[in-house]
């Protein structure tokens, strides 16, 4: 029998090498780069409608009366709805999974019924001709707000002196702890114990492209087919059938070009739910665009943590023990379907992981504020748990006055000692620490670099060199 | 709001004629009006450049000029760019080095590339880079995009 005969040469390529290591023109860029693609709101659809939404201007607050008689006389305007209304065709959802054992959130709905509880949550949807009407109307919905105490700092939501969802009885969403046990006799025998506590502020991903979605439900077929920026069209497809009560099956999702998402774009967000809704209310195709405005107040935010970190070591530079307590806010809601519970787990499984040291405790506490949402964002939690590893291994070194290159060789994990399980329980498999140390400081000419730091130093230049491990 | 202006423009050289509402944007003209959808709108306040399109031979913010500031201006977009063959040089070098992921601020970046091109054939990398500073990549592309710019002036694009 001859040889299989697969495509395994790039085309365009001359070398005889297949695909490995050849850079391949991607066909699909070529429509990209002529102003040729199919972002969401490139398509055109007959009878289209647009629909804007009029957010909360206050972090919590009762919606005690809305007003829409100015709205719904507005050029253009096709109909103007609050929570209640779409709640009749969207089933709210409750963002919370079976292995993040006791993690708990209230039923969000799609508008937001009776309470705003962030600034930026949608309490009303205007649909009309353009979308330039429907903002126009937008502005002319009267609302009559109750104020009601703010949560918004990480510490007092902990503390819960004033609770969010009463009925959930604290704010607390989730909570792990990680304990090999040992960590105070660790501490208590080492020779070097360091202890900071480090703060970072939210970020968010910025799509160029906002969030974009045109929901087109026909009635004839009770099917819906949505054209979706989204990262996850399988997933949307089941969330909208399950929400808006559609046999899968007749639910199509089509996702073509997007225009970055960077983990912004696979959650479930109430406002494109109440699009998806709205076509059914209104039997028409509904599009909605998150404009830059509204994109920082709704998209997901992430990574708004304190923690308080220690690192017990000898004095000849072994690492002893980790301990740390994560506090982390993630606004008043846990995050459909992912939820908001997976950054701070990621954070207690992974900080110190690439040293060798075998005692270690991590607490985490995810609490909820009445601040825009967190979710999963690009590489979920390693950032906050590299920069308190990293940043507390070199608190250690300055201590031991200690290369921290050096300090950081000896407490690596070895080349040779996988599969490997970190105290944390989680598994590693064929990491090179020590060969990519070795293969960094000699690119970087790391020697080389010290001496210059060094007589720098001494003209009063403050030069940095940060080095990271990374699992 | 309401109010509506009579307005001719040549757009890509074709000639057009609507009645567009005074306060609609240049880019949303293009894109709605004409379904020109390669110019793209980000941040609608100047700051992105996805919407960059071509006035008299000027770049523009697509989002900061108004439809009817248009009127009696030739308007040239990514896709009449692309057809006249002007930018084939552009695309062939970011193709060669993928210096586009998502490709939504490619059709601006392309065009401030032009238009340094135009003006000054053989800028450095500083140049290069001081030029595309107004055109936001979010992919972070900027390496392959400089890169791809570099090649065209050294003729290898």
């Amino acid at each position: 029998m001859g040889k299989a005969e697969l495509p395994l040469h790039a085309p365009g390529t001359k070398l005889d090498r297949g695909y490995i290591g050849q850079s391949v023109p991607r066909p699909n860029a070529q429509r990209l780069l002529q102003g040729r693609g199919a972002f969401t709101d490139d398509l055109r659809f007959p009878r289209l409608a647009h629909v804007a939404f009029f957010r909360s201007p206050y972090a919590h607050a009762n919606i005690r009366k809305l007003d829409f008689s100015k709205a719904l006389k507005s050029p253009g305007v096709i109909g103007v709805f609050d929570g209640r209304a779409v709640a009749e065709y969207c089933t709210p959802w409750v963002a919370v999974l079976a292995h993040l054992k006791g993690i708990k959130s209230p039923p969000q709905h799609a508008i937001a019924i009776e309470r705003a509880c962030w600034q930026g949550e949608a309490c009303a949807a205007v649909v009309a001709e353009s979308r330039s009407q429907a903002e126009d109307a937008v502005a002319l919905i009267e609302a009559e707000w109750e104020e009601l105490p703010t949560v918004v700092d990480m510490e007092e939501a902990l503390a819960g002196k004033y609770v969010i969802h009463p009925e959930l009885g604290d704010n607390v969403c989730f909570k792990r702890e990680h304990d090999t046990g040992g960590v105070d006799a660790a501490f208590a025998k080492a020779d070097v114990v360091v202890e900071e506590t480090y703060g970072f502020g939210r970020h968010t991903g910025v799509c160029t492209e906002g969030r974009a979605i045109v929901a087109d439900y026909n009635a004839a077929e009770h099917s819906l087919t949505v054209y979706h920026a989204t990262q996850a069209p399988h997933m949307m497809q089941d969330i909208f059938s399950r929400h808006l009560g559609i046999p899968e099956a007749s639910v199509r999702v089509i996702t073509k070009d997007v225009g970055g998402s960077f983990g912004i774009k696979v959650h479930v967000y109430p406002d494109e739910m109440a699009t998806a809704a709205l076509s059914v209310m209104l039997r028409r195709p509904v599009k909605f665009l998150a404009d830059r405005l509204e994109s920082f107040l709704s998209d997901i935010h992430a990574r708004e943590h304190r923690v308080k970190v220690r690192l017990a070591c000898t004095r000849a530079g072994e690492i002893l023990a980790f301990d740390l307590d994560d506090l982390t806010a993630i606004g008043p809601y846990s995050v459909y379907p992912r939820t908001s519970g997976i950054e701070g787990n990621q954070v207690v499984n992974l900080t110190g992981g690439p040293y060798k040291h075998q005692k270690y405790r991590a607490k985490m506490n995810v609490v909820f504020t009445n601040k825009n949402v967190t979710c999963q964002y690009r590489a979920v939690g390693h950032p906050i748990a590299v920069a308190l590893t990293e940043a507390i291994v070199d608190r250690a070194a300055l201590e031991l006055k200690m290369d921290p290159a050096e300090f950081r060789r000896k407490n690596l994990i070895a080349d040779d000692a996988y599969p490997y399980t970190f105290p944390s329980g989680i598994k590693f498999e064929q990491l090179s620490h020590h060969q990519t140390l070795q293969k960094l400081l000699d690119t970087m000419k790391y020697a080389e670099l010290r001496k210059e730091q060094a007589a720098l130093r001494a003209q009063k230049v403050w030069r940095g060199i940060g080095l990271a491990a990374m699992i | 709001m309401d109010e509506a202006l009579d307005t001719t423009l040549t757009v890509n050289g074709a000639q057009v004629t609507r009645r567009i509402p005074a306060r609609m944007n240049l880019v949303d003209f293009l894109r709605d009006e004409l379904g020109l959808t390669g110019s793209h709108v980000g941040c609608e306040h100047g700051v992105c450049g996805a919407c960059t399109v071509r006035v008299d031979g000027d770049i523009v913010r697509g989002c900061l000029m108004l439809a009817v500031q248009a009127n009696g201006c030739e308007v040239e977009t990514i896709e009449g760019l692309s057809d006249s063959g002007e930018l084939a040089a552009l695309q062939k070098a970011f193709h060669e080095r993928n210096a586009l992921q998502c490709g939504f601020c490619t059709p601006g970046m392309l065009l401030a590339a032009r238009d340094l091109l135009k003006h000054n054939p053989k800028p450095d990398r500083e140049q290069i880079r001081a030029h595309i500073s107004g055109n936001y990549c979010r992919c972070t592309g900027y390496q392959a995009i400089v890169d791809a710019i570099e090649d065209v002036i050294h003729g290898q694009g």
